[in-house]
């Protein structure tokens, strides 16, 4: 075992542990604090893939952008200190009946499947590249589907903003 | 490729158009008057309608990420069709309504994110398209602000459909893994039918499943149909399935082309489910939402039974009922529309004795149902009839007979309900109910479609010449 | 014969619908009547002039009737080889059907005119009887399998207008309802049926059908015998479902249970509906495809053993009904029981095809003298205001015509010569002794039936109590006496078709192969079923004609009478005894009471199931959204099993 794999496994244990403690976390705030530790581990890992700006990326959007806001949240809910109610027998049960069950499925997935390289030509994953390759037209160019999330994010904002305003009742 | 671009894209150009003049609207704030804005959208969206029929052009636009043909664009103009009736529909409703312009800001992104997907080569696009047109939807059916059902409508929506999405998103990644690619075409020559790439196929199958209400993944539809105000429950249950619908046709169905028999065994036990369940909790529905929620489940399940056979008589039998359906449901939630905004009851029970002050309302309602039901002369009966058909060319009895057996159990509770409007006395009827201008357009449309579509040969030969190509 | 009349004969009875439809009950209530019997009497005469000119004139090319298309066009091309026409068949049935139907229906119309008099709906009610004489109309011409489905399903839809016209009563609802329901099972069999043919011919035209169904050496006919399911073959069970339909039409067993029922609507309705066009769909229907029933013996056998057992059970069923409008129902659903089994025992051409005669040509009579029973018992029904046979009684002296006219209608049902019902029962018995022995026993014992027990509905409605009702006090208060003019004269004119529709030379006209067919009435051959038929009449003379009121006074004062009257008592307990006790409780309520519990019962606990089951999933639906997920993973989960590791 090389010094990669060994990072490969400690990042690898550290997005499962996070994953396996926020979802058995007592506290909600706690779960927040451990989904923020998964995420990370998922930007160590695209690090370790040389994907310097994705992994920037899911820095920036998911650790700093949405944990954050997912604890804003917890915040406003006054429960964040509170013991959140134990699951049943049952359900405890199902969950562990469910990960072996996909364990087993993902072993026998992966041992079965040959991995092709992509026939497309690879492209060097840097900010500059993407950038251009986001506002082109031409092959692998991404405009159309840009300018569709811009609109899928507009369509979102309006529709937050008509259900949290509140109007003054008219007189 | 400039003016090639604005003619492809004419349509997608327009909601965007109408989208931006009615952000533009809000933000000047001119004019005051509901019912003038309303008059306003519904001329938009009519001239938005009848781009569809010039400049109709085949295309590929940015790499395969956009392609259209005739076909798209009639299935386009269809969704344009539908959601003009809905707008006119909706005029009681909204005339009081405080969010009148982002309603339909909402309603047309979603518009714009089914054109997206109806016209995606790319799974990517897909995906885009899907999600713009659900999530804006979500926001939608909390519309009854003051009415706690609707929140809950909104909540289970968009937490359901995140999950669908998810897995469906996962299934993509896995289906870009294993090919590396996420162009539609690329992909059906590279599918294998690896248990990887099975398993892919079937979660995005599952993500389809969600958004038709296909049984086992139905779940969510009944409590959204209930809870959200009419105009947006017809919406959903009308235009959002007729646009997966299409997209299953047009993009799903050949990604299975090499598993051609697991195909078709996915969609039999999907079928059989959802026909036979749909049918069962519509029986033991009064809420006349719900009960539509769950018919319309069963009605997929006879869309399905077109797609199942895999030939362009399938196909076309399948856009052919849409269309019908499309007309029949929203005559139906037209008149529904009408009672939940003058009266507030959305009962069953409510609707005995409906006749007596309502005769023409009673009979719009009436041949709606017999519609749905696929009672002859309706278009309904055809559209039944050519799914059936279709569905039949396989030679699978069994399918065949437990499609045939349901249609006469959907029949029943179609029935109670006319029974209820026409015969069940009651000593305190609705009240005569007055609909607007619009509404009453609206419905005359739908009549026209019910009655006009079924007796229209030459729409059906349309349709085939169409999808055959 | 132009085609332009053809084409106006249906569309009268539609523009009357829509007119009366649209305007009817606003402007027109008061003319409705009018109106709509005007149109029908002209949809008749070209009807009747249609007739006339196709039997006399146009019809026969080398001495054969040919089927002609009036009209047709394309209407939707469904698949590249299949596609659905709409147009209009003249051939003998449907020319026969047409008349048939048109004069039925005026006759209706005129006698609505008095009977309907003054009811809120009038102008509904005759605009359901336009749909509906346009419907049934339109199936009669059909050119194909799908056309006549579409029009079959709008004579169900305004069947359901019509039984349910008395929509106040929760009986008559309930009637329309499963009338609706029991025709749409047996219609689901009817489409499967034409999936099944249209599959194998490749055509729904009648004519391409009928011609690669039935050529031996066609690769149609040949691929639909040879490919089987649970070893029948698909031809076989093609036509099975199809019968299958015409059986749920025409309430052969066991969709007859909605037929009494029916009931509940208007009597011109019965009339017309129940008696004398609707129901013989069905046997228009195997008349239709026959040539095809006849190269498959299996699917006549099939006809034939339905028709002869619903023939036998309605007529037995029929002896213990006390409502004389469920009489005549059941009697109806024995009469096209005959039709049916007629067409079962038929082969095709020359003298095999007797029976197709015979059946078509009793269909003809049975028209008349079953709408004419029909009206007569909605004039008694008009003036006792009661549908039991225990509230009438003594009625000849107050409703003659109607009492004549009754008269006629039970002699020709009862096949006493010469009424029509003789002829074309004769021929149908005819055709049953040369085919099959068993199925004519079981037809002449059916006959010796019938006659039992329309009598007994005679005698009980017009003669056993003779005071009681007819006259004085009770007569002056509510006088309708028999009704207006409007409903005498459909009476007297039906009366006399009964009679003379007997003579109408069917046999040279409406054949299997269209060549004119020469029968013969062997008076050896009639002495049986005359007999019979006799016999029943005097059995039901014995106990139900209770001639006078005062009989015991009569009888004690006139000593000599005296021991004749008590050898009739005596006679008249041991026909108690045979027929109440052992035939009526024996039979007849044993199969009256596997009609209301076994077959009734199966629909009801279909319905029960269904809820049952409904109940037991309604938890899957429960409003917890984690439990949504879970059920949505778990699907997921199960495709994975099923296609992934289960399926190879």
């Amino acid at each position: 075992m090389n010094a990669s794999t060994m990072v490969f496994y400690i990042l690898s244990a550290v997005i499962l542990g996070g994953a396996l403690l926020s979802v058995t976390a007592k506290k909600i705030f706690r779960a927040a604090v451990f989904l923020l530790f998964s995420l990370i581990g998922i930007a160590g890992l695209y690090f370790y893939l040389n994907y310097e700006f994705i992994a920037a990326v899911q820095i920036v959007v998911y650790v700093g952008g949405i944990v954050v806001l997912i604890i804003f949240s917890i915040f406003l809910t006054h429960e964040s200190g509170r013991d959140m109610k134990e699951p049943s027998m049952i359900s405890n049960l199902f969950a562990v009946f469910a990960c072996c069950f996909a364990a087993a499925l993902t072993y026998l997935f992966i041992k079965e499947e040959h991995f092709n390289a992509t026939p497309n030509p690879t492209l060097e994953p840097s900010a500059r590249n993407i950038g251009t390759q986001m506002l082109d037209i031409t092959r692998y160019g991404y405009i159309l589907p840009f300018e569709a999330v811009s609109i899928l994010l507009l369509a979102a904002m309006i529709g937050c903003i008509v259900i949290a305003i509140k109007l003054k009742p008219k007189e | 490729m400039n003016s090639e671009f604005l003619i492809l894209m004419k349509q997608e150009m327009g909601v965007t158009l109408i989208l931006f003049i009615l952000l533009f609207l809000k933000i000047w704030d001119g004019i005051k008057e509901n019912g003038i804005l309303l008059h306003l959208i519904n001329v938009l969206l009519l001239l938005n309608f009848l781009l569809g029929f010039v400049l109709n052009q085949n295309g590929e636009l940015f790499n395969g990420m956009f392609a259209t043909n005739s076909l798209r664009v009639m299935e386009k103009s269809v969704l344009n069709l539908g959601t003009l009736i809905i707008s006119l529909q909706a005029y009681d409703y909204l005339k009081s309504h405080k969010h009148l312009l982002e309603f339909f800001m909402l309603l047309l992104s979603t518009l714009l994110g089914m054109f997206f997907m109806i016209s995606s080569n790319n799974l990517l696009m897909f995906y885009l398209g899907i999600e713009l047109s659900s999530i804006p939807l979500a926001a939608m059916a909390n519309f009854d602000m003051d009415k706690i059902k609707s929140s809950e409508a909104a909540v289970k929506m968009i937490l359901s459909s995140a999950f669908a999405s998810a897995l469906m998103l996962f299934g993509i990644s896995f289906l870009y893994g294993t090919s590396g690619t996420l162009n539609f075409q690329e992909l059906v020559s590279l599918i294998t039918g690896s248990p990887l790439q099975v398993f892919a196929l079937l979660l995005v199958f599952s993500g389809f499943a969600f958004k038709l209400s296909a049984v086992p993944f139905h779940l969510w539809t009944a409590d959204v149909y209930e809870g959200a105000p009419v105009a947006v429950t017809s919406y959903l249950s009308v235009i959002s399935k007729a646009a997966i619908v299409f997209v299953t046709l047009s993009s799903l169905a050949p990604l299975f082309s090499h598993l051609n028999e697991m195909w078709y065994h996915l969609l039999f036990v999907t079928i059989i489910l959802t026909i036979t369940l749909g049918n069962i909790f519509a029986i033991r529905q009064d809420n006349i939402k719900r009960f539509l929620a769950f018919s319309s489940i069963s009605q997929v399940g006879f869309i399905l039974l077109g797609i199942s056979s895999g030939t362009a008589t399938g196909a076309t039998s399948a856009i052919y009922f849409l269309v019908v359906y499309i007309f029949s449901n929203l005559g139906a939630f037209g008149v529904i529309a009408l009672l939940s905004s003058q009266t507030g009851k959305e009962n069953i029970s409510d609707l005995k004795g409906f006749y007596q002050t309502n005769p023409l309302m009673g009979w719009v309602l009436a041949i709606s149902l017999f519609s749905l039901g696929g009672i002859p002369p309706t278009a309904g009966f055809f559209g039944k009839m050519f799914l059936v058909t279709a569905g039949a060319a396989k030679g699978n009895y069994v399918l065949i007979t437990i499609a045939a057996l349901n249609m006469v159990i959907s029949l029943y509770y179609y029935l109670r309900v006319v029974k209820a409007i026409f015969m069940d006395k009651n000593e305190t009827p609705v009240e005569p109910l007055r609909g607007s201008l619009s509404l009453r357009l609206a419905l005359l449309i739908c009549m026209i479609g019910v009655v006009g579509t079924g007796f229209a040969g030459g729409f059906f030969e349309h349709i085939y010449q169409l999808a055959a190509k | 014969m132009s085609s332009l009349n053809i084409v106006l004969i249906p569309l009268l009875p539609l523009a009357v619908f829509l007119l009366l439809g649209l305007f009817g009950r606003k402007y027109l209530s008061k003319f409705a009547g009018v109106i709509a019997t005007f149109s029908v009497a002209v949809a008749a005469f070209l009807s009747l002039s249609t007739a006339y000119s196709y039997f006399f004139i146009t019809g026969k090319t080398e001495g054969v009737y040919q089927k002609l298309e009036v009209m047709k066009f394309t209407w939707l091309q469904f698949a590249p080889n299949i596609s659905i026409d709409m147009g209009m068949l003249i051939d003998p049935i449907s020319v026969m059907m047409l008349v048939v139907v048109t004069f039925v229906s005026l006759m209706v119309h005129v006698f609505s005119l008095g009977y309907m008099k003054g009811e809120a709906r009038y102008a509904t009610y005759y605009a359901y009887l336009g749909l509906f004489t346009f419907s049934m109309l339109g199936l009669v011409l059909s050119t194909n399998i799908f056309q006549i489905y579409m029009f079959w399903e709008l004579v169900g839809v305004s069947s359901f207008l019509l039984i349910g016209y008395y929509f106040e009563k929760p009986s008559a609802v309930a009637a329309s309802k499963k009338a609706f329901i029991v025709t749409r099972f047996a219609d689901l069999g009817f489409l499967i049926g034409i999936l099944i043919l249209g599959f194998n011919a490749e055509t729904l035209d009648f004519g391409t059908l009928i011609q690669r169904l039935t050529d031996p050496t066609s690769t149609y006919l040949q691929g639909s015998v040879a490919s089987s399911f649970l070893g029948i073959s698909s031809l076989t069970w093609g036509l099975v479902m199809v019968f299958l339909g015409g059986a749920g039409k025409s309430a052969m067993f066991p969709f007859h249970i909605w037929l009494p029922d029916a009931m509940e609507g208007p009597t011109p309705v019965s009339a017309l509906i129940h008696a004398a066009t609707m129901v013989v769909a069905g046997v228009y229907l195997v008349a239709r495809l026959f040539p095809v029933f006849s190269f498959d013996v299996a699917a006549l056998d099939v006809v034939t053993y339905v028709g002869a057992f619903s023939a036998i059970l309605a007529a037995v069923i029929a002896c213990t009904q006390t409502d004389i409008k469920r009489v005549l129902a059941y009697s109806t659903m024995s009469q096209i029981g005959y039709m049916m089994f007629s067409l079962g025992v038929s082969r095709y051409g020359g003298e095999h095809g007797l029976g197709y005669m015979a059946s078509m040509f009793h269909l003809f009579t049975h028209a008349f003298f079953k709408s004419l029973l029909f009206l007569g018992a909605g004039a008694v029904i008009h003036m006792v205001h009661s549908n039991e046979m225990s509230d009438m009684g003594g009625l000849r002296k107050s409703m003659p015509i109607t009492h004549i006219t009754f008269l006629i209608a039970c002699l020709a049902i009862a096949g006493v010569p010469p009424f029509a019902g003789f002829f074309s029962k004769e021929e149908i018995l005819l055709a049953a002794f040369h085919s099959n022995k068993l199925i004519y026993v079981l037809a002449l014992f059916t006959s010796g039936l019938t006659a039992f027990y329309m009598f007994r509905l005679y005698f009980s409605i017009f003669w056993s109590k003779e005071t009681q009702h007819t006259t004085d006090a009770h007569h002056d208060e509510h006088d309708h006496g028999e009704g207006t003019l409007s409903m005498k004269i459909p009476l007297i004119i039906l009366g006399i078709c009964a009679i003379s529709s007997g003579f109408v030379p069917i046999a040279s006209w409406i054949t299997s192969d269209g060549l004119p067919l020469e029968t013969h009435i062997d008076m050896a051959f009639s002495v049986a079923p005359v007999a019979l038929g006799l016999g029943g009449i005097l059995l039901a003379l014995f106990l139900y004609k209770k001639a006078n009121p005062r009989p015991d006074t009569i009888a004690t004062s006139m000593g000599g009478f005296y021991r004749a009257a008590h050898r009739k008592f005596y006679m008249d307990e041991l026909y108690l005894f045979i027929t109440k006790k052992i035939i009526i409780k024996l039979v007849g309520r044993p199969a009256a009471w596997i009609d209301k519990n076994i077959v009734d019962g199966f629909m009801n606990f279909i319905a029960a199931v269904t809820a049952l089951f409904s109940e037991l999933i309604k938890g899957l639906q429960s409003g917890k959204l984690q439990q949504y997920a879970a059920y949505y993973f778990a699907g997921v989960l199960c495709f994975v099993l099923l296609f992934i590791y289960l399926w190879h």
